[in-house]
């Protein structure tokens, strides 16, 4: 069987294969290599044929090519010539004319499960999925057992989303899967997919033999991000151990890492880790800006700010790495500074509306409201794709107490942007603040049953919804609102208060007490903030 | 009822007679919001009410000009008043002076005057013969080193003397680095958490003219925020006396009495420690009263623009009901800054009304929220009934129709007519004092109360008066409003019951024991003395 040839394709002919690319070349190659038994029909034809199949192994791609094509020229008949010339191709990257060549071959043998097989791996490599299935299927309606289509097909399979088939074909061949990088990456896939722990550990044991190859690091490196993507922290850890400080893709692998340790709450860890990074060498905005992330989580404003300042100076250009900074230096309250670094942004990106945008938060917090006005407006301008500056502008009618003019301005944007929930749940969320909320109420919900709709992971539309909820003393409602709230942002203070609220009144004690430290916490967090930005405001 | 009162012509004047000029220089950059205060208080014993007015004080950095004084007007009785303070011995500004809390701590018949300060506190004994003497130090009054603001006299054990609970506002220091805080380049107050908060303090009277501080065997001591406003009364009707402590941006807090001389806060239970966002509003002044007719007290909390001074209903178990949009009083509100608050029953028809002074404490506010005014009106909300209210600002006088910064707001019947008059602080301005001209129109009685064996100024005592079909409970309360102090006696407002119709009134003493007073002449004021009954 062709499968034998596998090692040895890869040590003779040095095919270079990117990650994640040719799982389909060792097939073709061993097709190929197995295709020089094909009785000759025609002396000529066949001598060419061999030629070109001892060029292959010598490495000599086109050359190779070059005898195949004579060969199909004088046996134009003979179906093996085209498979063995489509596998060249193949071998080459010339997939759409192998796949030509190798649809001839069928033509001339619709039988032949080999042209068939090999014709769905050409497919696989073009994204053609479910033709590629067709044939694989013909395959295994006379060989259920073929181990090279049940290989394919679970790699069209993973391809297709289809991970729990998927892991199963491929788990079914795991010693050919785990014997070729790629395979493994799409078993790890859709097995991390699937949810399908458990033969996770073997695939990880797999990885874990061949952690010092270095044909296997980028696999490696894959499978980490993979279980990084996924949220398999443990996996993803263990991946991660075995990356070595010389890979290039590991500083990128490294700081997905300790942002899913940072979204998980670890945010100490995380920080251990981006010091360790950049401690080896690893220059990265990116890593920057989160090791800010996760300073600002642990009140150290300092410190987060150096590394914003770091990360801007990395990537001076990138208007993305001034975001964070001048938000930090707002709830600071050093808006001069903030105002500084909008303009720097500016500078940069006169035509981008986020610096718009930034500066209207400034202009807002400095209370110079006609500035803020203008400053969204413009960002308006500059982006009528987005609802931010209509947001902007409804927040300047609100805090300069215009709450009708707001509510105005919110309902002429969702005329604007009927897809944006924000601006349903800012109107909503007005209108129940208001005096008159009581008679508004109707028309809040309305707003908000909209949102949820455009929505569903909206936390403050789920809060909202609880607060009617609560209003009416529709208590279950109301506890099934906030939690939902909860669920997309669990760091939500004023949903704990609420639910606290809630659980008091149904005499849930213990359970209110426990929300309502949690809200204490929470809160206490965000004041230290301000409370640190005051003191940092004193001094001149 | 509407139109019976569209028919009326409130009008409240503003009263300035010559000797109510008092300069009251207000060093606003050196302390936060609060202002100087005043009290209303029959201090001579000749059956008139007299004004006693703290001033600030000077700071290093804010110099007055002249020698800052205290005024103590005594009311002659026909409509003038004369500042006898320096006869008193009241007219020295020892601290920086904040607020006032009145009351016969020593059960001798004569009113007290406990000041609130930085950085100590002050009482003065009345001596009975027109003067006072600073007691402060023999008494161990001086809760040194805090920023108190408001005070209450109550009687928590219920021994028949009057203990002390001291809202202190912030930790504080005029050598310490101040925040600095600034809008639109305009030094102003910082937001209050700059500011970090202090515990409550409660002495206990030993009954010999010394105090004990007992915040600590109380539990009062655990509550650190920016306390500034309270109310002594009986929240949860066992006849013990609770506390409702408005604070700065600090959950309110709601003091149960666990009759052992201690307090347990059901703020969270009650539902008035926070906003519906778990966000502490910017609570000012604080009173509480039956405003809905049901027999329990409800409360009213003033409040910074937007947040919506906040009014309670006690339905008679946890929580309270957030009547503040039904009320109306969000729509009212909502721009303003308030302070002193008072529910009283200014036209005598039986409802608690409400008085809400207001005024901002940031001088640009103007330039940055179209919709608030830096300084605003005082607000007269008449009670429609079911604590409904309606605001008759617009036509209770002058007075109303003008601006200011006010702070400290305090009650009294100045002229012995039964209808309620006031008195408010602005800063740097002269005091308002308002003559009510609608109160007498209607039927009224008025009860002024003396314990024996409960504490002499009866504070916590409940009455009760049944009319045809309703019932008017009102209660003694301790402190109330912002920094201020009021006229003890207790008035009911009849409506239009006939002068002939004679009326009881049951009360029920701070020592829990009841009495009945009966076949009360309606259209004046009756002593009532607390019985003793004998032992058996």
């Amino acid at each position: 069987m062709f499968v034998s040839f596998l090692s040895f394709r890869i040590r003779t002919l040095q095919i270079s294969h990117r990650f994640g690319m040719p799982s389909v070349i060792p097939l073709l190659l061993a097709a190929l290599l197995a295709a020089q038994n094909v009785r000759a029909q025609n002396l000529s034809a066949q001598d060419h044929a061999s030629r070109g199949i001892s060029l292959v192994r010598e490495g000599k791609l086109p050359e190779a090519e070059q005898e195949l094509r004579e060969a199909v020229r004088v046996g134009a008949g003979v179906a093996s010539y085209r498979a063995q010339l489509g596998s060249i191709l193949g071998l080459q990257g010339m997939w759409s004319e192998a796949l030509e060549s190798f649809q001839k071959a069928i033509d001339l043998a619709p039988e032949n499960l080999d042209f068939r097989r090999e014709t769905a791996a050409v497919q696989w490599q073009l994204g053609l999925m479910s033709s590629a299935e067709k044939n694989l299927q013909y395959v295994l309606a006379r060989h259920p057992d073929d181990p090279g289509a049940v290989l394919l097909l679970g790699l069209v399979k993973e391809r297709n989303g289809d991970y729990t088939s998927a892991a199963e074909l491929l788990d079914s061949q795991f010693e050919l899967v785990i014997s070729q990088p790629d395979r493994t990456v799409a078993l790890f896939h859709s097995v991390v997919r699937s949810g399908q722990r458990d033969k996770i550990t073997k695939i990880v044991d797999a990885l874990k033999v061949r952690a010092n190859d270095k044909l296997w690091a980028s696999a490696i490196v894959r499978c980490a991000q993979i279980a990084t993507m996924t949220g398999d922290l443990h996996t993803s850890q263990t991946l991660f151990a075995w990356i070595s400080d010389d890979n290039p893709e590991r500083p990128a692998a490294g700081v997905q890492l300790a942002n899913l340790l940072y979204s998980r709450g670890e945010v100490s860890q995380a920080r251990e880790f981006l010091l360790q990074l950049a401690q080896q060498g690893v220059m990265s905005a990116d890593l920057q800006t989160l090791l800010g992330n996760c300073f600002e989580s642990e009140h150290q404003p300092s410190l987060a700010m150096q590394a914003y300042q770091r990360a801007i100076e990395l990537n001076p250009s990138r208007v993305d790495y001034y975001e964070a900074p001048i938000s930090l230096l707002l709830d600071l309250g050093k808006t001069n500074d903030a105002l500084a670094l909008v303009n720097r942004a500016l500078a940069i990106a006169p035509t981008d509306a986020r610096p718009w945008l930034w500066k209207g938060q400034v202009d807002l917090r400095k209370h110079a409201y006609k500035e803020a006005m203008e400053s969204y407006t413009r960002a308006g301008r500059l982006d009528s794709s987005k609802a931010d500056a209509t947001l902007g502008v409804a927040a300047v009618y609100f805090i300069s107490g215009q709450n009708d003019a707001a509510i105005a301005h919110y309902k002429a944007g969702i005329a604007q942007f009927p897809n944006d929930a924000r601006l349903y749940v800012a109107c909503a969320a007005m209108l129940l603040a208001s005096p008159d909320s009581p008679k508004l109420q109707a028309e809040a919900k309305n707003l908000l049953q909209k949102a949820v709709k455009l929505a569903p992971q909206s936390a403050e539309a789920h809060y909202q919804l609880g607060q009617l909820a609560l209003q009416q003393n529709r208590l279950k409602d109301a506890e099934a609102e906030f939690s939902l709230s909860l669920q997309s942002d669990p760091h939500r203070s004023k949903a704990h208060f609420a639910l606290s609220v809630v659980y008091r009144r149904m005499g849930r004690t213990d359970d209110a007490t426990r929300q309502f430290a949690i809200y204490q916490d929470l809160k206490r967090a965000e004041e230290s903030g301000t409370s640190a930005a005051m003191t940092a405001a004193e001094k001149p | 009822m509407r139109s019976r009162l569209s028919a009326l012509v409130i009008s409240f004047f503003q009263d300035r007679p010559e000797p109510l000029h008092l300069r009251s220089p207000y060093f606003r950059m050196s302390l936060p919001r609060p202002a100087s205060s005043g009290g209303t208080s029959d201090f001579d014993d000749d059956g008139w009410l007299d004004i006693f007015l703290l001033n600030g004080g000077e700071t290093p950095r804010g110099r007055s000009e002249k020698p800052l004084q205290n005024a103590l007007y005594r009311n002659l009785g026909n409509g003038k008043f004369v500042d006898v303070a320096a006869q008193a011995g009241l007219n020295l500004v020892k601290n920086y002076g904040m607020g006032v809390a009145v009351a016969d701590f020593d059960n001798d018949g004569h009113q007290d005057i406990f000041i609130t300060g930085f950085p100590n506190c002050t009482l003065y004994h009345n001596n009975g013969n027109g003067t006072f003497t600073d007691i402060t130090a023999d008494a161990g009054l001086q809760n040194a080193g805090r920023w108190a603001s408001s005070a209450a006299w109550f009687d928590y054990d219920r021994d028949g003397f009057l203990d002390l609970v001291v809202c202190n506002y912030a930790e504080f220091s005029f050598e310490g680095v101040a925040p600095k805080c600034e809008y639109l380049k305009v030094r102003t107050y910082c937001e209050q958490r700059a500011y970090k908060g202090m515990p409550l303090t409660i002495y206990h009277n030993n009954r010999n003219g010394t105090f004990t501080d007992v915040s600590r065997s109380s539990g009062l001591d655990q509550f650190v925020g920016r306390a500034l406003g309270v109310v002594a009364i009986d929240i949860d009707d066992d006849g013990w006396p609770d506390l409702f402590v408005a604070r700065d941006a600090s959950p309110n807090l709601l003091l149960l009495n666990k009759h052992d001389g201690t307090f347990v806060d059901a703020g969270l239970e009650a539902e008035i420690a926070f906003d519906s966002n778990g966000n502490a509003k910017a609570g000012m002044g604080v009173d509480a009263g039956d405003l809905n007719g049901d027999g329990r007290p409800d409360v009213v909390v003033t409040n910074f623009n937007f947040e919506f001074h906040s009014l309670f209903l006690n339905r008679g178990s946890f929580p309270f009901e957030d009547w503040t949009r039904a009320s109306h009083l969000a729509g009212f509100t909502r721009s303003d800054v308030g302070w002193g608050v008072k529910l009283v029953d200014f036209d005598n028809d039986g409802l608690l009304d409400l008085i809400i002074v207001n005024g901002h404490v940031i001088e640009v506010i103007e330039a940055l929220q179209s919709q608030v005014k830096y300084k605003e009106r005082p607000l007269l909300l008449h009670n429609l009934g079911n604590a409904v209210f309606e605001d008759v600002t617009s036509k209770a006088g002058p007075a109303f129709s003008q601006d200011y910064l006010a702070r400290g707001l305090a009650i009294g019947d100045l002229d012995n007519d039964g209808a309620p008059d006031a008195i408010f602080t602005c800063i740097g301005e002269r005091p308002v004092l308002l003559r009510n001209n609608v109160g007498q129109k209607n039927s009224w009685i008025g009860l002024r109360l003396v314990g024996v064996t409960s504490n002499r100024d009866a504070i916590g005592a409940r009455l009760t008066l049944r009319v045809a079909d309703r019932k008017l409970v009102r209660w003694v309360t301790g402190g109330s409003s912002y920094l201020s102090s009021h006229d003890k006696r207790v008035l009911f407002g009849l409506g239009n019951l006939p002068a002939n119709h004679p009326v009881e009134v049951e009360i029920v003493w701070p020592n829990g024991e009841a009495q009945i007073a009966r076949s009360l002449q309606i259209n004046r004021y009756h002593q009532i003395v607390e019985q003793v009954r004998k032992a058996k």
